[in-house]
Parts: structure tokens; C-alpha cells; sequence
């Protein structure tokens, strides 16, 4: 199993040292983590768990380097190494921002009944199942408009990114 | 450092449906599966990091996003959100909810609970998502919070989020009289099909019918644009009063032409009028507005053209009107209204 899951982090974190040091992580948090009752398949719950902290790895890798970059950048523009310092929650509440900005256009953009099943399942928390009864849908429906949802929300995140190639975006 | 076009489009799709799909329950084939979609193309990581950040930001910002819920999903109660369980934890976050909340009265509790919170808001600042729609045949004037105005024409479906730095629309089916009220610090815009409609304050009209679309201006100016990609200059345009921009959805290119908005916006008042038209177009806009479609018997029939003014009234009463203006009978067959030149006496 450790090959297996060690070749799936490599995939998913594109590094064979943060793949190794992730699947050190995932048995350091089994020891201490108090298991779910029905485990199911557990080869498949490692591999959940796999991918869990490697998408969390990746989120954390992303935000420092956001932050060094900008730490970076305002250092270049300050004469004198003891101006004002970089202020973390100023930056932060920006981004912030500029994020729920852009999932909002996302949001309004995106055809009626695709957002209905998307605010339904990821902002009311109701399942596949209870969305495709209610609206006398399919499970499989219901999640094509999730796909199509989370797909132009990201498109929409992606390319306001500022390492994305191109000219800078209009603000839609 | 990605580049971004329709391949884009093509691998969001796919990291958006291994999100999708590895959220339920995945089998170890799902996870040998995804680890090999990864392994084609570094570019497939770098796209399914952006949907997982994506899917984590809208778990953050789900307070305020749900905040703009659409109203027609109020009356939905989830059971898991009375009952306190059904909610996986997502990457580590364990939400803490009210347990075991088994009692029948508590439902009612629960659910009214709900309804207090939407009720609650808006607060001060909080933008708010709103979703117009009418039936066939059907008119709506909707006013919004700014002054503006958008009078929804037949099978329109039109939403709108305002925040404080953007007025956004979203213009899905139908036709929609835009007046927007003046404001340069936010600007207005409608996304409608692959194009948008930039305006600071202005009035105009956009269609969006079987794959075409059509902008009138009517006051001030207002700018055309592709939607995704950097807008080269040939593809954006600046229009003014009287122009009309027409194109297919799909396809870079357009015509402006000039046309009479009186003409053109005549809907708003309940009217049609047509200027030498031929009759497949008359019914063409007409059908829009009916539930029963016109149609045309022969090819005698098709060579009419028509110049005149037809009031939108009910079926019965516009048979009557296209009988009195046009060489024409109109007969009932089934769902359709045949019109059929009439023979000479």
C-alpha cells in the first residue's frame, strides 16, 4: 500500500519529498484521530485521507508564497528597512475581498438551475440525493450541475490570478 | 504559468468532475484513475490545485455567498440541517452542530429558525442576488435598489447581484430593457451569452433568442465585448443611440446597423411594428409571444410582407388582427395557428 499511496501524493503534489513527508503525515494523524465507525473500504479511506492533506498542503504552499511575494513586493517599494511592516490582516482582508467578489460574478453568471443545485448542496449542505428529490431530478443531473458550477467559480478564481498569462483581466 | 483558452475550458471541466466525483464515495480504481489524469499533464495539477482552492474559498466565504441565496430555495429545509448530522467533515474542518434534534416539534422550530436568519439579513453592505422571470406572453418591470430599471419582455429569465463596487446582470434567455442609472464608481455590467454589456448609464435593450443576440441602444453608449479571453479590438465595440449590434453566439463576428429604437423597443408599449417584413419574420417574433405557434401554410403564403403595427394582444384577438391587416385566413390545427394566403373571390 505505501508505494501505492506514496506514487497518488507524488501525482497529486507533482514532488517526491512532499509525497514521502505527506504519507508520514497521514499515519501520525491515524494514530491520533478517532476513526469513523464504518471505514468502508479501507484502502479507499486512505487514499481519502491521502488526498485531503495533500490538497491542504497545497493550499498552504500557495498562501505563503502569496504572502512571501507580497511581503517581497513591499519591501521593494519602501525606502528604508524599518517602514512600515507588511500588515497580514490588511492583505488578507483584501484578498478576501477580492475572492467573495469574483465567487459572486461566478454565482450570478451561472445558468438558474445550476446555481439553485449548487447553493443548495454547497451552501445549505443538503445531499445529491435530497437535491435530486426535490427538484425531480437525477443524482447524476445533480451533479453535472455541480461539475458546471465549480468549474466556472474556478475558471472565474484562476484567471484573476496574477501569474496567469495575458493582459490583465477586466473586472467582471 | 498557464495560458488561458478553450483547452483551459476543456481541463477545468475535467478537474471540476474528479472534484465532483471524489467528494462522494470513490472506489481505489476512482483514485488510480485521478492519480493517472494527474500524471498526463502537469497542467492537470495545476488546474485541479485552482478547483480545490476554489472549492475551499467557497467554503470560507459560505456565509455571505449563502446570504445571496436565491429566494427560491427558501422553502427547503434539509432533514441533516434539523437533525445535526449528515455533514462530512471536509479536509479536517469538523463542524459543530446541535445534536439529535429528534422531536417532531422541533422541526417546525428548526425550519422557522431558518427563515428567521434569511429574514435577518441584508446587512448594511451585504450584496444581494436577485432572479426575474416571465412566462410566455408575459411583461415584468423590476426596480432596483440604484434606480435603475429593467423591464423583462416574453420568456425572460434576468439576475442581478449588486455589491458595492459592481453592478453585474446576467441576461439568460429573452429580451430585457435595460435603464441603468448613472453611477462611475460602479459600473454595470450583463453578461449575456459569450459577450458582456458594459454601460455606466444608459438605456438599452439586449435579445438573446436561438443563438442570436441583439443590443439596441436607446440613450447613451454603451460597449460589446467577448466574455473570456483578452478582447482584441475587433471584437469590442462602442455603441450609440440608434445603432444595433447583431451576432451568433459562438462566432467573433458582428454587423452594426442603424435602426429607429422607437421601432425596435416597441414591445415596451405592446406593439410590434414591422417595416416590409417578410411574414416568416413577423411569425418568427411573434412566436415569442405566444404559446401556440403561428406557422405558415404554403409558399404563396411565405411571399407576403407585411408593413404596419401589430398590437400584443391575446391569441384570439391578434388572429383577428392578422386576418383585418394581412391577404391571410389563420386556421386552428392542434397547437398551431396555420395562416394560408387567401384565395381571390
Amino acid at each position: 500500500m505505501r508505494t501505492e499511496l506514496v506514487r497518488f501524493l507524488a501525482a497529486r503534489l507533482g514532488d517526491m519529498g512532499a509525497a514521502e513527508d505527506t504519507y508520514q503525515e497521514i499515519f501520525v494523524r491515524l494514530r491520533q484521530a478517532r476513526l469513523p465507525e464504518d471505514v468502508g473500504n479501507a484502502r479507499a479511506f486512505l487514499y481519502k485521507m491521502a488526498y485531503n492533506l495533500a490538497n491542504d498542503a497545497r493550499r498552504s504552499r500557495r498562501r505563503r508564497t502569496v504572502r512571501d511575494n507580497a511581503w517581497t513586493d513591499t519591501v521593494t517599494h519602501k525606502v528604508g528597512i524599518d517602514a512600515v511592516a507588511d500588515n497580514p490582516d490588511v492583505d488578507a482582508a483584501i484578498d478576501a475581498k477580492r475572492t467573495l467578489d469574483l465567487l459572486l460574478s461566478g454565482l450570478v453568471e451561472l445558468p438558474a438551475k445550476c446555481r439553485e443545485v449548487f447553493t443548495l448542496h454547497r451552501l445549505r449542505g443538503l445531499s445529491h440525493r435530497e437535491i435530486a428529490d426535490s427538484l425531480g431530478i437525477t443524482t447524476k443531473t445533480v451533479e453535472k450541475h455541480m461539475t458546471t458550477a465549480l468549474k466556472h467559480l474556478a475558471l472565474k478564481v484562476g484567471r484573476a490570478r496574477p501569474n496567469a498569462a495575458g493582459p490583465p483581466k477586466d473586472k467582471t | 504559468m498557464a495560458e488561458f483558452n478553450a483547452t483551459d475550458d476543456a481541463r477545468y471541466e475535467a478537474a471540476a468532475d474528479w472534484y465532483t466525483r471524489l467528494a462522494t464515495t470513490a472506489s481505489e480504481a476512482d483514485w488510480l484513475a485521478f492519480a493517472s489524469w494527474l500524471e498526463a499533464d502537469p497542467l492537470n495539477r495545476d488546474a485541479f490545485d485552482v478547483v480545490s482552492e476554489t472549492a475551499a474559498e467557497i467554503e470560507t466565504h459560505k456565509s455571505a455567498l449563502a446570504a445571496v441565496a436565491p429566494s427560491e430555495t427558501k422553502n427547503i429545509v434539509s432533514l441533516a440541517d434539523v437533525h445535526g448530522i449528515g455533514h462530512r467533515p471536509r479536509h479536517g474542518f469538523i463542524k459543530s452542530r446541535p445534536r439529535r434534534l429528534w422531536a417532531a416539534g422541533l422541526v417546525a422550530i428548526a425550519a422557522s429558525l431558518l427563515l428567521a436568519i434569511f429574514v435577518q439579513r441584508p446587512q448594511l453592505g451585504q450584496p444581494a442576488l436577485h432572479t426575474w422571470t416571465t412566462g410566455v406572453g408575459e411583461h415584468k418591470t423590476v426596480k432596483l435598489e440604484d434606480g435603475s430599471q429593467i423591464q423583462l419582455n416574453t420568456d425572460t429569465t434576468v439576475s442581478v447581484t449588486y455589491a458595492p463596487d459592481m453592478r453585474q446582470a446576467h441576461l439568460e434567455k429573452g429580451e430585457a430593457h435595460f435603464d441603468v442609472a448613472s453611477d462611475a464608481h460602479r459600473p454595470f455590467s450583463v453578461a449575456v451569452g459569450d459577450r458582456r454589456v458594459d454601460v455606466i448609464g444608459t438605456a438599452f435593450d439586449i435579445l438573446r433568442a436561438d443563438g442570436k443576440l441583439t443590443v439596441t441602444v436607446a440613450r447613451g453608449i454603451v460597449r460589446v465585448a467577448p466574455r473570456v479571453g483578452p478582447a482584441a479590438d475587433e471584437t469590442r465595440v462602442k455603441l450609440m443611440v440608434g445603432d444595433q449590434y447583431r451576432a451568433q453566439e459562438g462566432q467573433t463576428q458582428f454587423d452594426v446597423v442603424k435602426v429607429d429604437p422607437a421601432t425596435a423597443l416597441a414591445w415596451r408599449s405592446g406593439r410590434l411594428i414591422f417595416d416590409d417584413a417578410p411574414l416568416s419574420q413577423v411569425i418568427a417574433d411573434l412566436n415569442r409571444y405566444y404559446p401556440r405557434k403561428f406557422t405558415i401554410a404554403d409558399t404563396a403564403t411565405e411571399e407576403i410582407r407585411f408593413s404596419g403595427v401589430l398590437k400584443l394582444d391575446d391569441e384570439v384577438t391578434m388572429t383577428k388582427h392578422l386576418e383585418g391587416l394581412l391577404p391571410i385566413t389563420v386556421q386552428s390545427q392542434g397547437n398551431d395557428l396555420v395562416l394560408k394566403r387567401r384565395s381571390p373571390d
